[in-house]
């Protein structure tokens, strides 16, 4: 009885409580939207690094990440270690072999970071042949067949079948150089890896560098990401000695702690709007109550409990809620939708902005998380109970004889 | 006068309702003010870091140069450097050149940057400089001397002393190569520093690419930032008489940088936009209401004969006292909390990584607000101007009742 009562007393007032849920579903609905853009601008941003670069997790020798020490290198059997094949939740790995030198044509020459990788493999790994700009991603029949970044390309002037010469310290100490042809050119708009990495085939740069038959680490691409670290724990003991391996977390700790800290921002954002909104529930209900103070105290003078008083209102406030909830859920989740098919490309305005060891591209596009949805939700009902509180209490101790007297 | 005085009485017959309106919309003001003066304070700071470290307020570049980095686009500095230090705001020039090369130590090689610059003025202003002595700078600029990223210097697994060897094209087309001993290590925070930086003296970087005398970039540094466009415009006029040569501010020349600010305050604003629309709506509501429980009053007023707009100018001089009242308060609780953002700031040390990086430049973790007085008022006049826009529809409506049908209002 209470529960009807409830809710047709939200109704008593229409104008007011449809001007009160409006505002609660806007808040509600742009903050899962703006949360929504929010967690797709992370999500590119972990995409930059790991996605097109070194993978959810890196297998090699321990602080290999650290140094890049060219005698840190492993046998390529390590690839087919049973650990690693038995695991479901590694999708795919990739044996790398990692290179520093320069890269010369003619006049101009750019230090680049190569990779020579077995493209059948990398592919699996990063999305870099979804960024292919012109020409091919390499095949290992090509042998010496290179793929390059637009920045890259740009600065030196290149197209594929280009020649190039890429000079370095081979593990022999001599000075390895040899001839590279550009096969593809491809652009992520992350500057980093535009700019200065260069893909080969393994067998090509194990010769370039006198490490035959060696790698450096293998990169795997998980079914999901957030299980990196775990995944890390979990295969660690079964690995030979003198490996280790690392979660795109300790890869990246800094754009780690920022993932981890925007739960921290997302939450005062959300308590900041709130509080906007919940005076304006609370304004409403103090309203409502001041108007209905002869009733309560017939309701009182009748026999009704304060307390029964007290959930009376704060049912009303949680039906408001309630239905703010459902509706600024529906139009959050329709505005993220739309957010994550269609977008809004910035390209125009803004370049790509390094943060935290990624990139953020320019473009507005939202992703569905769980929490972007929660978090407004739990909060918009709880500050909706926290703004009934006041007015309830204020009913419930209201003096029948007093109350009823009111005009 | 009879009027305001009315008005100012009307607003105050419920006095809980007004009390939380008013508090509803100085919160959001004092919030709104706060917020931008903190990030105002913080995007001061990154910009004046990345100047120092990168293109200067102002950069001086052969044209292209900017867009290509193409090393071949210097130009000859010396005469400007010495006209452009002369115009008055102007702190410093540096001069730098800017050389791809490849750093080989006995067992590692690696891409780096090598940047030839004036060592004297360089270590006045370059933050990533900032913690080197004296003399672990780089002594001379013909020296072989090297200040270099501490990653790199891992990464290469050489110590301070100790020599390597920097290879780059030379401007005949053969691979050109100095020798460098380690003097000083810079620890910036950034791993794209810290793993490529190699700063020479700008003589010795000369040689390696046969550019000798000349430079890739002229870094103004500006005393007060705020003199960004008056020195712009001396400066373009002084570098009119040297063809090809281009001066560009900070935000053209740091595009990383630029942006990053741009699309943090982008999302900034949009919160800002929710927060006053639904308080536009609170305000909308509390006033409907007002109007609402007055009808009866309304139709006695409007039968003893006051024309309608007399009744919606009181409405509405009702809202505009709401909003300035609350604009006052709000500026005042938002100038409070400056104060202590100034003042104190908010240390999110244990929040953030301890080398956060941003458009490329530390995240400094304690965050301080800087005054913006020009915006705090206009967020102030907003306000105001949207509670007034507020009252538009409850001022209609109570012009359109009859005074019979107020009358029988309940």
């Amino acid at each position: 009885m209470l529960l009807s009562l409830a809710f047709r007393n939200l109704w008593r007032n229409r104008r007011r409580t449809l001007l009160t849920l409006s505002a609660m579903v806007v808040s509600a609905a742009l903050l899962i939207l703006a949360l929504g853009v929010f967690s797709g601008m992370f999500k590119d941003m972990l995409a930059s690094a790991t996605e097109q670069y070194y993978g959810h997790l890196v297998l090699a020798q321990p602080e290999y990440h650290l140094r890049r020490d060219l005698f840190a290198n492993l046998s390529v059997d390590i690839v087919n270690h049973p650990a690693l094949m038995n695991e479901p939740e590694i999708l795919a790995r990739s044996p790398r072999l990692r290179s520093f030198g320069l890269l010369s044509r003619q006049l101009s020459s750019q230090p680049v970071e190569l990779l020579g990788i077995i493209p059948e493999f990398e592919q699996q790994v990063t999305s870099l042949r979804n960024k292919i700009t012109a020409g091919y991603y390499p095949k290992l029949e090509d042998r010496n067949g290179a793929m390059i970044g637009q920045g890259l390309a740009n600065k030196m002037k290149l197209k594929p079948g280009d020649e190039l010469v890429f000079v370095t310290q081979a593990a022999d100490g001599s000075i390895g150089n040899d001839l590279l042809i550009v096969r593809g050119v491809f652009a992520t708009g992350d500057s980093r890896n535009d700019n200065s990495l260069v893909l080969a085939p393994l067998p090509w740069l194990q010769d370039v560098m006198v490490l035959p038959g060696r790698i450096h680490e293998v990169a795997m691409i998980l079914a999901n990401p957030m299980l990196a670290a775990e995944m890390a724990d979990r295969l660690g003991p079964n690995l030979p000695e003198n490996t280790e391996v690392l979660a795109w977390g300790d890869l990246l700790p800094e754009m780690r702690e920022v993932i981890a800290a925007y739960g921290v921002s997302r939450m005062i954002i959300v308590t900041i709007l709130y509080l906007a909104t919940g005076l304006g529930i609370l304004n409403t209900f103090f309203m409502s109550v001041m108007e209905r103070t002869r009733e309560f105290g017939i309701l009182m003078a009748q026999g009704m409990r304060p307390m029964a008083i007290r959930s009376l209102v704060l049912l009303e406030t949680l039906f408001l809620g309630g239905i703010a909830l459902t509706i600024g859920l529906f139009c959050g989740a329709l505005m993220t939708l739309y957010m994550q098919q269609v977008g809004i490309d910035l390209t125009t305005y803004i370049t790509p902005i390094t943060y935290a060891g990624g990139t953020i591209l320019p473009r507005l596009h939202a992703v569905f998380e769980v929490a972007n949805f929660l978090v407004p939700a739990g909060m918009l009902l709880l500050v909706s109970l926290i703004a009934g509180f006041l007015p309830a209490n204020r009913a419930a101790r209201l003096d029948p004889v007093v109350a009823v007297r009111e005009d | 006068m009879d009027h305001l005085f009315l008005a100012w009485k009307n607003l105050w017959r419920n006095r809980r309702r007004t009390i939380i309106t008013l508090a509803a919309i100085a919160f959001s003001i004092m919030l709104v003010q706060a917020a931008h003066n903190l990030s105002y304070g913080v995007y001061a700071g990154m910009v004046d870091s990345g100047v120092r470290a990168g293109s200067g307020h102002i950069a001086v570049y052969r044209q292209n140069y900017l867009e290509s980095r193409d090393e071949t686009l210097h130009f000859t500095g010396r005469n400007l450097i010495t006209e452009i230090a002369a115009i008055a705001g102007v702190e410093e020039v540096l001069p730098r050149l800017y050389i791809p090369a490849l750093a080989q130590s006995s067992r590692e090689s690696r891409g780096v940057m090598v940047i030839g610059v004036d060592p004297q003025r360089e270590r006045g202003i370059n933050p990533f400089l900032k913690a080197l002595t004296a003399d672990s700078m780089v002594r001379a600029t013909d020296s072989r001397d090297a200040v270099i990223g501490v990653r790199l210097l891992d990464e290469l697994q050489i110590k301070p002393g100790q020599k390597f060897v920097v290879t780059a094209q030379h401007q005949d087309g053969t691979l050109h190569s100095e020798l460098l001993r380690v003097r000083g290590v810079v620890k910036s925070g950034m791993k794209d520093i810290d793993g490529s930086l190699i700063m020479v003296g700008l003589e010795r970087a000369g040689l390696l690419t046969g550019s000798s005398g000349s430079v890739h970039e002229l870094s103004v540094i500006l005393a007060n930032s705020n003199d960004e466009e008056t020195v712009l415009d001396q400066v373009s006029t002084l570098i009119a008489a040297h063809p090809g040569i281009e001066a560009v501010n900070w935000e053209r020349a740091m595009p990383n940088l630029a942006n990053a600010i741009k699309l943090d305050y982008a999302s900034q604003k949009f919160i800002f936009l929710i927060i006053l629309l639904i308080v536009t709506i609170g305000v909308i509501n509390t006033l409907l209401m007002s109007v609402m429980e007055r009808m009866r009053e309304f139709g006695v007023i409007l039968a003893l004969g006051s024309k309608p707009m007399t009744l919606r100018i009181m409405i509405m001089t009702e809202a505009l006292m709401l909003g300035l009242l609350a604009a006052t308060i709000g500026t005042l609780l938002g100038s409070l909390a400056t104060w202590y953002l100034v003042d104190r700031g908010i240390d999110l040390a244990a929040f953030v990584p301890e080398t956060l990086e941003f458009g490329g430049v530390v995240f400094d973790p304690i965050m301080r607000a800087s005054w913006d007085p020009v915006w705090m008022s206009k967020i102030a006049g907003y306000v105001t101007g949207l509670t007034l826009l507020a009252s538009l529809y409850p001022a209609i409506k109570a012009g359109r009742i009859t005074p019979v049908e107020g009358m029988r209002h309940h």
